[in-house]
């Protein structure tokens, strides 16, 4: 496709005994995906995922499968917004698959997806959590550049999400956003925007791991709403609806800091400016 | 795993099972329950007979046809051809669309007292057991097993739906039943030109995203005080 990119990127870590640390096993990037340089912050291996395009144009499609085996700790996250940019026809496809290893742990907490004025996206997001394994994975969309003036001026955002234990299908959610049909889904009563995120957390005693996030993201007094409910006997989700995209970060990373009270994987450096 | 079961003579025999199992006066538990309604209506949400018709002619309608009416027909195609394997992979899809304990928990509860009551009452030549018995798989199987046909089951899943939560209303909103009646109604006129769409929805096109519905059936387990299950 002239101007368009095709992209297969695989990345898998592993645990390595003897160095008694995780280590970036094999990688296969380039084009619409580049890894930064992977730095430890023991016991987990912190890697930046850059998009040189920073974001997706017409027609590029992304397919990144990432494999984190067994005992590996892993934080990933990305630089910057991933922009599914102004395209006048066609779409851009982003599919991503995380294996998360036996005993392995997963921080998979990226900036914003903004889909702009004009951008038709389909996105797949396909997890598979083997036992005692551990993650927290943040969604965040924010509805077009707002300082621009634009809410919700996408074509199509078709974004699913499916997480399995051991292959089990444990939930499945397709978000399918139209604008020109509506607002609707993503609204508020009373709100000019509305910004959206989720932190799915996997793991033993979700209940005891939310207990303090509960108050915060259910705070009946803050300018947000926000939800927490324990899915399985592993699984939780929070989310979160705002009117603005600072305060969404700002609960964002509370949520992060009080969360490592109770996850101290999380007490990571993203190393970002 | 059998689909032949008694349920009277005559090309019209299924009407009685359909309206026998649509009644609300079949002891399913639905009444406990209100899908997040009470949610919605503690978060300010819907708060009047205006706003809970929106609720139910966009929110739950919109439900229903990318989740509910899916699973129900292919469930009842399953049933059909005696796939098993087909039924128990269904019901852990609709467990896993589901967006919060209490709804998963309530659709289960539903089911699963469906499912019994159908056994006790019908009489079951095969016995299905489920892990979740998720009550759109349990309506497809019953109306496999009855012969009933599918678009007949999914207006009764519809009217089981508007009716649970018509009558969660009257306790929760400042709405009268000649109202609410009206709105039945109109739901269900509405709700009807989607069924033929979503029987023949594609399973990756299937689950829906409502953060605020979500949101609400999520706090409602916390909720300080609460008149329903769900």
């Amino acid at each position: 496709m002239v101007g368009s990119l095709q992209s297969e990127v695989s990345i898998e870590f592993r645990y390595d005994e003897e160095r008694k640390r995780t280590v970036l096993s094999r990688r296969k990037a380039g084009g619409l995906c580049h890894l930064g340089k992977a730095y430890w912050e023991d016991p987990v291996l912190c890697l930046q995922i850059v998009n040189p395009t920073a974001g997706l144009f017409a027609r590029d499609e992304l397919a990144m499968s990432i494999d984190i085996q067994e005992k590996a700790k892993v934080a990933l996250t990305s630089p910057s917004a991933c922009r599914f940019h102004t395209m006048p026809d066609g779409q851009a496809e982003l599919t991503q698959s995380f294996n998360v290893g036996q005993g392995a742990w997963l921080d998979y907490w990226p900036e914003t997806v903004i889909p702009q004025r004009g951008s038709s996206v389909k996105q797949r997001t396909i997890i598979n959590l083997e036992d005692e394994s551990q993650m927290v994975f943040v969604e965040n969309l924010t509805p077009g550049r707002i300082a621009h003036g634009e809410n919700q001026e996408f074509r199509k955002l078709d974004s699913s999400i499916e997480i399995y234990h051991r292959r089990e299908l444990l939930v499945k959610e397709r978000c399918f956003l139209e604008p020109s049909a509506g607002h609707w889904p993503l609204s508020v009563p009373g709100w000019k925007t509305c910004h959206y995120a989720s932190i799915w957390i996997a793991g033993k005693n979700p209940d005891e791991v939310l207990a303090e996030c509960v108050a915060m993201v259910e705070d009946p007094t803050a300018e947000y709403l926000g939800g927490v409910t324990i899915l399985d006997s592993e699984l939780a989700v929070m989310r979160v609806v705002a009117p603005d995209n600072l305060i969404l970060r700002r609960l964002l990373k509370n949520l992060r800091a009080t969360l490592k009270r109770s996850i101290p994987l999380l007490n990571t450096n993203f190393r970002k400016l | 795993m059998s689909r032949d079961i008694e349920s009277g003579r005559g090309e019209l025999s299924w009407v009685t099972t359909l309206l026998h199992l649509s009644d609300s006066a079949l002891p399913i538990g639905a009444y406990a329950h209100s899908f997040g309604l009470e949610g919605m209506i503690q978060m300010g949400m819907v708060h009047d007979l205006n706003t809970f018709d929106e609720f139910l002619h966009r929110d739950v309608a919109h439900s229903l046809k990318m989740i509910d009416f899916p699973l129900v027909s292919k469930s009842h195609a399953a049933m059909m051809d005696g796939l098993e394997s087909e039924l128990h992979r269904l019901d852990q899809l609709s467990w896993a669309l589901r967006p919060s304990r209490q709804i998963r928990e309530a659709t289960s509860a539903i089911g699963r007292q469906q499912y019994r009551w159908f056994e006790k009452t019908w009489g079951s030549a095969g016995g299905l057991h489920l892990t979740r018995y998720q009550s759109p798989v349990v309506m497809g199987v019953i109306g496999a097993q009855v012969h009933i046909p599918v678009k007949a089951v999914l207006v009764s899943t519809a009217y089981q739906a508007y009716s649970a939560l018509i009558q969660a209303s009257l306790k929760l909103l400042p709405v009268g039943p000649r109202s609410t009646q009206k709105l039945l109604h109109s739901a269900l006129m509405a709700i009807q030109p989607t069924i033929d769409e979503a029987i023949d929805l594609p399973e990756e096109e299937l689950g829906s995203f409502n953060p605020v519905w979500d949101i609400a059936a999520a706090r409602h387990e916390r909720a300080p005080a609460r008149m329903f299950l769900s």
